[in-house]
């Protein structure tokens, strides 16, 4: 009885010394990334709720004025236009950049080019290029009098006449989402080459002995066992199109006549623009926006839920 | 002994985070900076000894004994730090117990905008450049007492020349600029000029009126440039102010001027007293700013044009003005085309040829504020060195060097000094001798910063390239926009 009691009692000791120690290193992995989150990421934010409630220049003195900054907000008309105009870009830059990325993954995964390795690394390239010069690239193709676009237009006869696809409200929105699929293809065409190249090869051989074809393959097998890294891929497309600003910022300014602002860039301006300067009400519309981008989240997750795919 | 070792560890690794994050005060300096250093002391070491005897006195009445590092902040723009090295040779030359540590880079705003946030009198420079990326944050940093007053300079004599006031020396317009925060943030070192900017061999090619008199001449050149199938006038229609700040809404002082209300009218524009944008002259100005749109005055794709590319299409004759400054000639050295000469004009509003025309102009890039955190000495000396920017051969340097507009009225008294001008400095000097012309900015008495202020702006902001491809008359929109404005004047005027 006493050499049971005493033998249950080291176990409780030995057991209690492991929790401890399993504590301790759990606060020794943790605790520098949490104090870094804490300081530069969740203080921040809190200050932003905080400063949206201000009428603020950052510098002299703050004047609290509590919900006006959102009023204003609301009865702000260039806040939805660049709402709208953000609605449109999410819809179609994520649709064409998943489809686009999913097709040369799979062309790259199944087809044995030559130049395999090579298509990867020019595909991947775009990303290694920083946003200034991405856009600085297209508005030398998009320039009307000596761009590549209207010069390759001018090949099949068509003389566009020192057309500006940035300089008119009609096209300047849709002339935007060239570089930004162009400049965001090229990450996801390899998430999505690693994610096929983790299909056991043994499904393909047999789909291919039952006869089916690569349409079939892709859209039947491929597309359902890359389920989660699609979805992955599209909330980072969504959110990144909704907070992004930089390739707008520096081809168009928002223009001409604000057919291309967006509510980043808007926010942008009211902080640190040239004719203004107000971080009280531009953290508002930073609170809207941490506001939607969580709403966007959550109409994912409802959508297209979280599936874990084994084989 | 396990769980010490463990709980130290985390202890070093929270410190090590921390001493990451707080122990970079002396970093940017090191990694932007081009030093023109001394060893001797500290920044804001003035070790002040006030028992200087008289012999170790210099004639500014501060002492050769003490030795005082001045920490600046210089914004190395296009014209590059020539002109600065020598303005602290020669200074140092002669105050051999001043030294300075300079931070030079193109992205001061970047270093300056963190370190006037963290809010430490000590790790800020004694002086700098006041190169921001917002609009109206000098005038901020004065309201806020974050600057030092330099009142004191405008009467003091100028380097080498006893008796000549720094005061004599300055425009009324640079001089009123300067006093608009309330006291004097800064002298005004260097000024800049804007306009029209053009190719004078294009014209004298074309023979095209290289100086319109009156309104009628100035519409009959832009005809004249249209029928010969070149644009008459470009801009930036990315950054759009380009054209309404530097050209046409200037046109707003020369109609008050013609019809003798000029006073009235700048007073009530400085000071936000009654409408700003809805003014009879303001609206005339936009209206033919629009007209000129309808007429195909301006590029069609203007609007998708960045500073570079409009300013390229008057260097490549596609376009026969730009609406720019007068730092175009020294931004385009590399790319301007053998010949091209650099000519100005401004538009006359109307049909009187001996017309005030009126240019915008301003306080330049050069010149300096003073911290007002800082050690007394030190702000002594930075004053000094700030007087001594007035010297002939700095404004000479900043002219020829930096291709700057000189700060001194009588700069343009000397032949010799003229020759030294960049073309685009001379090209505007060469319009004020032939045109009456004085000199005006934008200022006003206190700043704007309510959310209707931004919301006007940028109403106005789109409506530029909308009347300028003729789009959009702009009647509406200035009414829309004056009633934004209104609120933000009501809201943000200093309560008395």
């Amino acid at each position: 009885m006493n050499a049971d009691s005493g033998v249950s009692a080291r176990k409780r000791t030995g057991l209690a010394k492991s929790r401890r120690q399993k504590t301790v290193f759990l606060i020794i992995a943790i605790a520098p990334s949490l104090l870094g989150y804490i300081l530069f990421t969740l203080y921040p934010n809190v200050m932003s709720v905080y400063y949206s409630l201000l009428n603020w220049d950052g510098l002299s003195h703050a004047e609290f004025v509590g919900f006006d900054n959102y009023v204003n907000m609301v009865k702000d008309e260039f806040v939805w236009r660049a709402l709208y105009h953000n609605l449109l870009y999410m819809i179609v830059v994520p649709a064409l950049i998943v489809f686009i990325s999913l097709l040369l993954a799979h062309l790259l995964s199944n087809k044995s080019y030559k130049e395999n390795a090579f298509y990867k690394v020019i595909f991947f390239f775009t990303n290694v290029l920083s946003t200034v010069v991405v856009a600085l690239l297209w508005s030398f193709i998009f320039d009307g009098s000596f761009g590549l676009l209207n010069g390759f237009l001018e090949i099949f006869g068509m003389n566009m006449n020192d057309f500006y696809w940035l300089g008119d409200t009609r096209t300047a929105i849709w002339a935007l989402v060239l570089p930004m699929v162009w400049g965001g293809v090229g990450l996801y065409v390899v998430i999505f080459i690693n994610a096929m190249s983790a299909i056991p090869k043994s499904i393909y051989e047999a789909a291919y002995l039952e006869g089916a074809r690569p349409m079939t393959i892709l859209f039947r097998i491929t597309i359902p066992l890359i389920r989660g890294v699609i979805r992955v891929c599209v909330v980072f497309v969504i959110l990144g199109s909704l907070k992004g600003f930089e390739i707008i910022m520096i081809l168009t300014n928002g223009g001409p006549e604000g057919s291309t602002d967006v509510i980043g860039l808007y926010m942008f301006n009211l902080a640190f623009g040239k004719e203004y300067h107000n971080y009280g009400y531009a953290s508002a519309i930073g609170m809207l926006l941490f506001v939607i981008l969580v709403g966007a989240k959550l109409i994912i997750d409802k959508v297209y839920p979280e599936e874990n795919v084994e084989f | 002994m396990k769980n010490v070792n463990a709980l130290l560890l985390s202890l070093v690794m929270v410190v090590v985070l921390l001493a990451g994050c707080g122990g970079n005060k002396n970093n940017e300096q090191a990694s932007s900076t081009a030093s023109a250093k001394s060893s001797e002391s500290p920044s804001a070491s003035a070790s002040a000894s006030s028992s200087a005897s008289e012999s170790n006195v210099y004639d500014n009445g501060l002492s050769k004994d003490d030795k005082v590092t001045l920490q600046m902040g210089f914004w190395e723009a296009g014209g590059g730090r020539a002109w600065m090295d020598l303005a602290v040779k020669k200074f140092t030359e002669k105050y051999p117990n001043v030294t300075f540590d300079i931070t030079s880079t193109p992205t001061l705003n970047t270093i300056l905008e963190p370190k006037i946030a963290a809010g430490k009198d000590d790790d800020m420079f004694d002086l700098f450049i006041p190169h921001f990326l917002a609009p109206g944050q000098l005038d901020r940093l004065a309201h806020a007492g974050k600057l030092e007053p330099q009142d004191d300079l405008w009467d003091r004599d100028l380097p080498g020349e006893p008796g000549k006031k720094l005061r004599s020396v300055i425009s009324d317009d640079a001089y009123e600029t300067s006093l608009s925060v309330g006291f004097t943030a800064r002298v005004p070192v260097n000024g800049y000029t804007a306009g029209l900017f053009f190719d004078q061999k294009l014209f004298d090619e074309k023979g095209w009126n290289k100086n319109p008199a009156t309104w009628d001449e100035f519409v009959a050149l832009l005809d004249q440039i249209k029928a010969d199938g070149v644009i008459p006038i470009t801009f930036p229609g990315v950054y759009a102010g380009y054209l309404t700040d530097y050209t046409f809404n200037i046109l707003q002082f020369d109609l008050a001027k013609a019809n003798g209300s000029f006073d009235t009218y700048v007073k009530n524009f400085r000071d936000f007293e009654g409408p700003l944008l809805t003014t009879p002259e303001n609206k005339e100005a936009w209206n033919r700013m629009y007209e000129f749109g309808k007429k195909g005055y301006f590029p069609s794709g203007v609007a998708a044009l960045n500073h570079t590319q409009s300013q390229m299409q008057v260097l490549q004759h596609k376009a026969a003005l730009v609406s720019t400054g007068d730092w175009v000639g020294n931004e385009m050295k590399e790319t301007t085309p053998e010949g091209f000469k650099w000519g100005f004009m401004a538009i006359p509003a109307v049909n009187d040829p001996n017309q005030t025309v009126f240019v915008n102009s301003g306080v330049g890039d050069a010149s300096f504020v003073i911290w007002k955190g800082k050690p007394d000495l030190n702000k002594k000396w930075a004053k000094e060195f700030i007087l001594s920017l007035y010297d002939f051969e700095i404004q000479v340097s900043l002219a020829s060097e930096a291709g700057t507009y000189p700060g001194r009225l009588d700069f343009g008294e000397d032949p010799a000094r003229i020759a030294k001008l960049q073309p685009t400095q001379a090209a505007v000097m060469e319009y004020a001798t032939k045109h009456n012309v004085e000199y005006i900015s934008y200022r006003h008495t206190f700043g704007l910063t309510s959310p209707e202020h931004g919301q006007a702006e940028k109403l106005l902001s789109e409506q530029i390239t909308a009347a300028a491809t003729g789009k959009k008359d702009p009647a509406s929109v200035l009414e829309k926009a004056e009633k934004l404005k209104q609120i933000a004047i009501e809201k943000d005027r200093p309560k008395q």
